[in-house]
């Protein structure tokens, strides 16, 4: 099993954040949304395929995930400025989500056939079917726990 | 070492190949919108919203695969 980073990395990622809305707090979770992680001359780059609509950058995976993760939260934040009603945010986060990015998606499909085909593993990153199913979440927070405090985080390698 | 590119320069390219796009600005990122697709992490740039601020081109790569608009972005700028 080769256990060294190659230059294209299939990501599955599942986050929660809490945040206040117009009027509402709310609770977001997305399971297996998908990004691509690309090692690139200018540094590590993770381009979002579901939310198809973002990237962010780092140095290495770790740094360019810490960024993609602060640039998800970024983007829930910006879309409950423009949302004025709960069910206007939930809509507007669905979409976002499950926007693909059609230009990146076979790309990240060979990646998966490649992590498959040479057996790759990445050190810290547990790894998950491909095909696991993308799943948002948005509902109203009623009984605010001081957990909620910290975003939920986790990437693995799909397979 | 990040890739820059210069702000005003993606709007060029986005002019020429994406006509009739809509570009939004909120808190720190420009969301830009076409052909029913949007792409939100543009940033503003390392102060806010400035003229003419470089951005690191990998957002440029990734929205212009986002917004199905490469083969004419990489006739316009270097996105490599």
């Amino acid at each position: 099993m080769a256990n060294q980073t190659p230059a294209r990395l299939p990501l599955l990622f599942s986050y929660r954040d809490t945040l206040f809305g117009n009027g509402f707090l709310v609770e977001v979770q997305i399971q297996n949304g998908r990004a691509l992680g690309v090692q690139e001359a200018d540094g590590f780059w993770m381009y979002g395929i579901n939310p198809g609509g973002m990237a962010a950058s780092g140095t290495d995976l770790d740094t360019a995930h810490a960024a993609f993760r602060k640039t998800f939260s970024d983007m829930l934040v910006g879309l409950a400025i423009e949302c004025d009603s709960f069910e206007t945010f939930q809509a507007a986060v669905d979409v976002f989500a499950r926007e693909t990015n059609a230009g990146f998606e076979p790309d990240w499909e060979s990646a998966v056939a490649a992590v498959r085909r040479d057996k790759i593993a990445v050190a810290g990153l547990a790894q998950a079917p491909a095909a696991s199913p993308l799943s948002v979440t948005v509902s109203l927070k009623t009984q605010p726990r001081a957990e909620d405090n910290v975003p939920v985080s986790d990437a693995l390698l799909a397979a | 070492m990040p890739h820059l590119t210069p702000l005003l320069e993606i709007w060029r390219m986005l002019e020429a190949c994406a006509p009739g796009h809509q570009r939004r600005a909120s808190r720190e990122y420009w969301t830009i919108k076409y052909d029913g697709k949007s792409y939100r992490s543009l940033p503003m740039g390392p102060h806010g919203r400035r003229v003419n601020p470089d951005i690191e081109t990998g957002h440029v790569r990734s929205m212009a695969r986002h917004l199905g608009i490469l083969e004419c972005a990489q006739r316009t700028m270097d996105l490599t």
